[in-house]
């Protein structure tokens, strides 16, 4: 598209080819750098997506602040069912999180040898299973409303909900519709087309 | 009448950076697609607090990119300035906003703010006499949308160096210097070498610029999550804050703003007083201070319970949504469920037992949902299933209704059967033992302990 304002010589403008290397290649360097520097975990990362399923499995899953009760949310056709897990902080080890953009399957692996940490992240979920799991200082069956344990995050009254101090997940597998973290930090991220979580 | 409308829109697209604002506003509405999809494709704008304040960034970054990519348009004279900050907010968004859009919106940004920046004028005007002074420290207010400003400004092919010295924006001196440069055929040596240097010297000013800005952005994006809550820029406030009991302590600010939050270090204030407000839920558990039980139908079935150390306290009066519930209250040091433990959950969004509607409104999310979508009149049952649950250290259960087997003999207990009394009063007795019921059902449990065991854990709708 560039090249039609070159070959075009009643162009009343254009893009110089030299401006353009005079601030894309600094650009590109510091955007490379900021790549490299998150894939090592040195800078943390937002991330927020909804409207569709995507998959996501960690095989282990730290936390504090837990808590967990459902809803529903907006998606697709209608609404959906979630169970709403929110976690004021958390690791990951072994992320990987498997987007589908379009007709792409984006899959976001992390966390390998340094864990993935998040804070205040919020999963909505369709399904969730764990091999195992152990909960510390846990109620179960407290009214979702009245939920403390990530600031900010609650059901509505009445709902059933339960929160933990601690929380150990092994084998993590998620469906989820919308993830939402306050600051992820990505360790060893690796980011490739195609292929689904393990 | 067409091809004329055709030559003036091609009229009107050249003069100005088209490409570069197109991307640009392309690259804003990738990233603000990606956390408000939901939102925009269902219409459902109560969606926006599950977004919180991950998406706000995606959203702000996104709307500022299309500001630059119709201002470029609108007013080409500024161009430099749009597409420098439409480079630097393309750059931000890699750790601000989903990975700058999984790299889409970042890359579109960057390519198209580069485009209009080095956009520039082909029918180059005669060059201005010589002297005149620079773009850089002319007011700018001449070149908003005509273009005289802008031939006056390309600079004599001579160019004097005094006249530069007062350019504080190496990006407009650099806007200068191309034509320049090709004007001469690119054979002369000073002008290249003085572009070279500028690109050297716009670095730093790029790095400056951006590792200033993420951290920046991190600590507004703390300040923001402390006070706001799960407002969006104060602006998009669902009730939720305001009928959430407690309110959100804010997490301390320094430790989202850190380059590698620790582990815990996210909320502390959040956990502390979570735990603060357990252990009271343990100690005056008659009471039922802090602890408000649920009122959506809850059913816990097990093939087997074992109970260690299990005392009957006697009928309690537990806070529910909108008033008190009579249950059973028992304690024990330890509760294992075995044989395909199930929890079953059926909750139904405003027209469920109990439900959104009983605090009379919205309680945050889920009320935000059943309220926004379908209107919440069908029930949604959770099913919770593991081998096993082992509850440990100091347990209470409550509950409306537990029935279960003693070998043969089956009861079923509610607070105000004979069965119960009898066993508060052999409280002394059961005390001492480990009870193994079988066949188990607890109707609206809510279970404090110190730990919870769980198996395979799976967790599912229908």
């Amino acid at each position: 598209m560039v090249a039609r304002h070159r070959t075009s010589a009643s162009a009343a403008g254009r893009v110089r080819w030299k401006r353009l290397a005079v601030i894309l290649l600094p650009a590109g360097v510091i955007a490379a750098t900021l790549v490299a520097l998150t894939a090592q975990g040195a800078i943390a990362a937002n991330v927020s997506v909804s409207g569709q399923q995507f998959l996501v499995t960690a095989t282990q899953l730290n936390g504090t602040g837990f808590e967990q009760f459902g809803s529903q949310v907006s998606a697709g056709s209608g609404t959906q069912p979630v169970i709403v897990s929110g976690i004021g902080s958390a690791t990951l080890s072994n992320l990987c999180q498997a987007v589908k953009a379009g007709p792409l399957t984006l899959r976001l692996t992390a966390g390998g040898s340094t864990p993935v940490s998040a804070t205040n992240l919020i999963v909505d979920a369709s399904s969730l299973a764990g091999s195992s799991a152990t909960f510390h200082g846990i109620t179960i069956g407290q009214d979702a409303g009245t939920l403390t344990a990530t600031p900010g995050t609650a059901g509505a009254a009445g709902g059933f909900g339960e929160q933990a101090e601690s929380i150990t997940i092994r084998n993590l597998v998620q469906h989820t519709w919308l993830t939402t973290a306050g600051t992820f930090t990505l360790p060893g991220l690796h980011v490739s087309f195609g292929g689904s979580c393990p | 009448m067409a091809d004329l409308r055709r030559a003036s829109w091609r009229a009107w697209r050249r003069a100005r950076p088209f490409w570069g604002g197109l991307l640009l506003a392309a690259a804003g509405l990738e990233l603000i697609g990606i956390p408000l999809s939901g939102v925009l494709s269902h219409g459902a704008v109560k969606l926006v607090i599950y977004i919180g304040i991950g998406g706000v960034f995606g959203v702000l970054l996104g709307v500022l990119l299309i500001a630059c990519g119709v201002a470029v348009w609108l007013n080409p004279g500024h161009r430099v300035f749009y597409g420098v900050a439409g480079v630097l907010l393309g750059i931000l968004s890699f750790p601000a906003s989903n990975l700058g859009g999984f790299f889409i919106g970042m890359l579109l940004a960057i390519v198209g703010g580069s485009m209009a920046f080095a956009w520039t004028l082909t029918d180059e005007p005669l060059p201005a006499a010589p002297g005149q002074p620079l773009r850089g420290p002319q007011p700018r207010a001449p070149l908003d949308g005509e273009f005289e400003g802008e031939f006056d400004d390309e600079p004599p092919t001579d160019e004097q160096p005094a006249a530069r010295t007062a350019d504080e924006e190496p990006a407009a001196r650099t806007a200068d210097e191309g034509p320049a440069d090709e004007r001469a055929g690119g054979t002369e040596p000073g002008g290249r070498h003085r572009q070279r240097m500028l690109a050297i010297a716009m670095l730093p000013a790029i790095v400056m610029a951006s590792v200033l800005g993420a951290p920046g952005a991190r600590a507004a994006a703390a300040s923001a999550r402390g006070s706001g809550g799960s407002c969006i820029l104060f602006i998009i406030c669902l009730p939720s804050p305001a009928s959430t009991p407690s309110p959100a302590p804010s997490p301390s600010p320094g430790a989202p703003a850190s380059p590698q939050p620790s582990p815990g270090s996210g909320s502390p204030s959040g956990s502390a007083g979570h735990r603060g407000k357990r252990g009271l839920a343990a100690r005056r558990a008659d009471a039922g201070d802090g602890l408000v039980a649920a009122t959506a139908t809850s059913v816990i079935t097990a093939g087997s319970a074992t109970l260690d150390h299990l005392a009957y306290q006697g009928a309690a009066s537990v806070p529910v949504a909108g008033g008190t519930v009579r249950m059973m209250k028992f304690t024990a040091t330890s509760i294992t469920l075995a044989g395909g433990v199930t929890a079953t959950v059926t909750q139904g969004g405003t027209g469920g037992k109990g439900g959104a509607g009983g605090k009379g409104g919205v309680g945050g999310k889920g009320g935000a949902g059943g309220k926004g979508g379908a209107g919440g009149t069908t029930s949604v049952t959770t099913r919770t299933t593991s081998p096993t649950l082992a509850f440990t250290g100091s347990v209470v259960l409550y509950a409306t209704r537990l029935s279960g087997c003693l070998g043969a003999l089956c009861v079923t207990l509610t607070p105000d059967s004979a069965v119960a009394l009898l066993l508060r009063l052999a409280g002394g007795v059961t005390g001492a033992l480990t009870l193994t019921l079988t066949k188990v059902t607890t109707d609206q449990p809510l279970v404090v302990a110190g730990a919870l065991q769980a198996g395979a854990l799976k967790i599912s709708f229908g």
